[in-house]
């Protein structure tokens, strides 16, 4: 009886030193050290977070005193939830329609991401379908199979067909894909979602059996997104506003954003390099499926006509417009969901060509399952 | 017939006293806004989300409900002659345990992008494969060990008054098998509609309980998320129950149904 007391007892006084060593570990930071900060990035690192990983390898977070962290996303993680929680990361990287969604879900205040830098200026993702099915435009997609994923990446293809007057269920089969594009070289699916960075050249990574030799981009038709009017903002830098507030953080934020920039800006300029940091990041697909991404990912950034980082309100309004008329939002977000001051002071510290203006898009070809 | 109601309902007073006190501390705690609402939505919430969803709802429970009982039925039944087959043979114990075994232990998130390419990302089937990959193995090893693990002086008994294999089968090995069979039942039906969900996260149908899941959640949409997964609890108590009341009409001798009666 007294040997189990006091082993309760010892069992107490163990745990209550550990909640006092972990509630004494933050915040303990001496002058010189440097601001820790976390990213969770939207999925697996790849060239789609370059800009990020080559600011962290050339130094320029640890030059604006930072030390960030970064948390892996992926198909399991969501990553906009992970960016709500109070004690979340203090950066998130994450598609616009989908943390306005997660925002108005929970009544602005229990989930308050408000949007500090729109780092892709234009959208990533297509339809693409097999020549032979002869499918070129939304219209066509009547009595097909179509394929999207979900977690809030299928908004701009189901806008698109209903921009083309036809609606779920009724006039097309909506199919869940997985996050390859087996249903679609199956021909399981008459019409793949597919990012430009990563499934179209999954696709043509992929061999014919009919030719023996690697799919064409001959063989494929592609729907561009932009073109047909519903593209919607993607990578975008968030932060809660709850932690915004906070002394010293606009200034954290600043800082993460001009280094962050910097990063992309010297991606644009160095794409082999990056290409090396991103592998070295611990990437799942090889080296051919990098370099692709790293190409199809800097002309979704450059030319940045305001310069990295700023959100165009003309994209914003047409993201707002197509997240209403199709129902992804009940009402219009409110003021300040984003913001650009942030983004504009972190631009007034880089030397650089933060434009782009005169940028070109280089060629890159896709090996055999990307390796 | 009021007798036995009253008794039922003491039965489940228990159950239904603590589940009505949780409901109740989780609406008090979301009211007091303790905890962000995509942590633990309140169940008023909960229940608009119902209210609101209930089409959609509607529509993708059929559809899981119906992978999971479809993979169920061919499950248990190719999982019972499967083990007559071992009980009867020892060859087919040798020759077919270890590949029961190796199949049981294939993670579900591996085999179901396989099955989605075998048999089609929408054909209903590929769900069913992994439902029938989980409740396969259970009633294998329930109903072999129900048929084999008999009283041998009761065989001994029955081979002394010149009883053929048939009638050992059908008079001994059969009701002793049967209370293992319901009890590898009871496991297979709850492990049905864990598979069909699962299942379903690797992409198909856009009406079913595991992309409700999915969607909602990655949506922050907590509320509809709880109420999908009401649904699967409900219909996993409704399974449950359905064979438990056959149990008790089927085996009302056996020791297993008397413990229940207190």
């Amino acid at each position: 009886m007294f040997r189990s007391h006091v082993r309760w007892m010892s069992a107490l006084v163990v745990v209550g030193l550990i909640a006092a060593a972990c509630s004494a570990a933050p915040g303990g930071s001496t002058g010189t050290a440097a601001t820790k900060v976390k990213l969770q990035l939207q999925w697996v690192p790849q060239a789609q977070f370059a800009g990020e990983i080559a600011a962290r390898n050339e130094g320029y977070y640890t030059a604006e005193g930072l030390d960030v962290t970064f948390l892996d996303g992926g198909p399991n993680v969501a990553n906009i939830t992970v960016g709500c929680a109070k004690d979340g990361p203090e950066f998130t990287l994450g598609w616009v329609p989908k943390a306005l969604v997660a925002v108005e879900a929970n009544g602005g205040a229990d989930c308050d991401l408000v949007s500090i830098a729109q780092i892709f200026q234009r959208s990533g993702t297509r339809s693409v379908s097999w020549v032979a099915s002869n499918i070129t435009k939304p219209e066509q997609f009547k009595g097909k199979k179509i394929g999207v994923w979900d977690f809030g990446n299928e908004y701009e293809v189901t806008a698109g067909a209903k921009k083309a007057g036809l609606s779920v269920g009724t006039d097309y089969t909506r199919v869940i894909q997985a996050f390859d594009m087996s249903a679609l070289l199956k021909k399981d699916i008459d019409v793949a979602e597919a990012m430009t960075y990563n499934e179209y050249a999954q696709v043509l990574e992929a061999k014919n059996p009919a030719t023996g030799k690697l799919y064409q981009p001959s063989d494929l038709n592609v729907i561009d997104w932009n073109q047909v009017g519903t593209a919607m903002l993607q990578d975008a830098v968030f932060a809660r506003k709850s932690w915004l507030a906070k002394a010293g953080s606009t200034d954290t934020a600043v800082k993460f954003l001009r280094a962050t920039f910097k990063g992309w800006i010297f991606c644009r300029d160095n794409a082999a390099k990056c290409v090396d940091y991103v592998l070295a990041a611990g990437t799942t697909l090889g080296k051919g499926h990098q370099a692709w991404q790293m190409n199809e990912v800097n002309p979704l950034i450059w030319p940045s006509p305001d310069g990295i980082g700023i959100t165009s309100q003309a994209a914003w309004d047409q993201t707002i417009q197509i997240s209403l008329d199709f129902g992804v939002l009940k009402a219009k977000p409110a003021d300040g969901a984003f913001r650009n001051d942030l983004a504009q002071q972190a631009l007034q510290g880089i030397t650089g060509d933060t434009k782009g203006a005169s940028f070109q898009k280089g060629t890159v070809t896709v090996t055999e399952g990307g390796n | 017939m009021s007798a036995t109601c009253t008794r039922r309902l003491r039965e489940f007073a228990p159950a239904i006293v603590v589940f009505v006190a949780v409901l109740a501390l989780l609406e008090g705690v979301g009211a007091a806004r303790l905890l962000q609402s995509f942590i633990l939505p309140r169940p008023t919430a909960v229940a608009a989300a119902f209210g609101e969803e209930l089409p959609r709802l509607q529509r993708s429970a059929v559809n899981t409900l119906y992978e999971a009982l479809g993979g169920l039925v061919i499950g248990v039944t190719a999982g019972t002659i499967t083990a007559f087959a071992i009980a009867r043979w020892a060859r087919v114990r040798e020759a077919v345990l270890p590949i029961a075994v190796g199949a049981s232990a294939i993670p579900i998130i591996a085999a179901a992008p396989i099955m989605s390419n075998w048999f089609g990302i929408l054909n209903p089937f590929a769900k069913m494969a992994i439902v029938i990959l989980l409740t396969f193995f259970p009633m294998v090893v329930n109903v072999a060990r129900g048929l084999s693990q008999v009283d041998d002086s009761a065989v001994e008994l029955m081979r002394a008054s010149a009883a053929s294999d048939g009638q050992v089968l059908r008079k001994l090995r059969i009701p002793n098998a049967l209370p293992y069979f319901f009890t590898g039942l009871k496991i297979a039906t709850t492990l049905s509609l864990i598979g069909a969900v699962v299942a379903e996260y690797f992409g198909g149908s856009d009406d079913v309980l595991g992309r409700v899941i999915v969607q909602s959640s990655s949506a922050l949409r907590f509320d509809i998320t709880w109420a999908a997964i009401s649904i699967t609890a409900v219909a996993g108590i409704a399974m449950y129950l359905l064979v438990l009341a056959v149990e008790r009409a089927v085996i009302p001798w056996h020791a297993s149904q008397r413990l229940g009666e207190t």
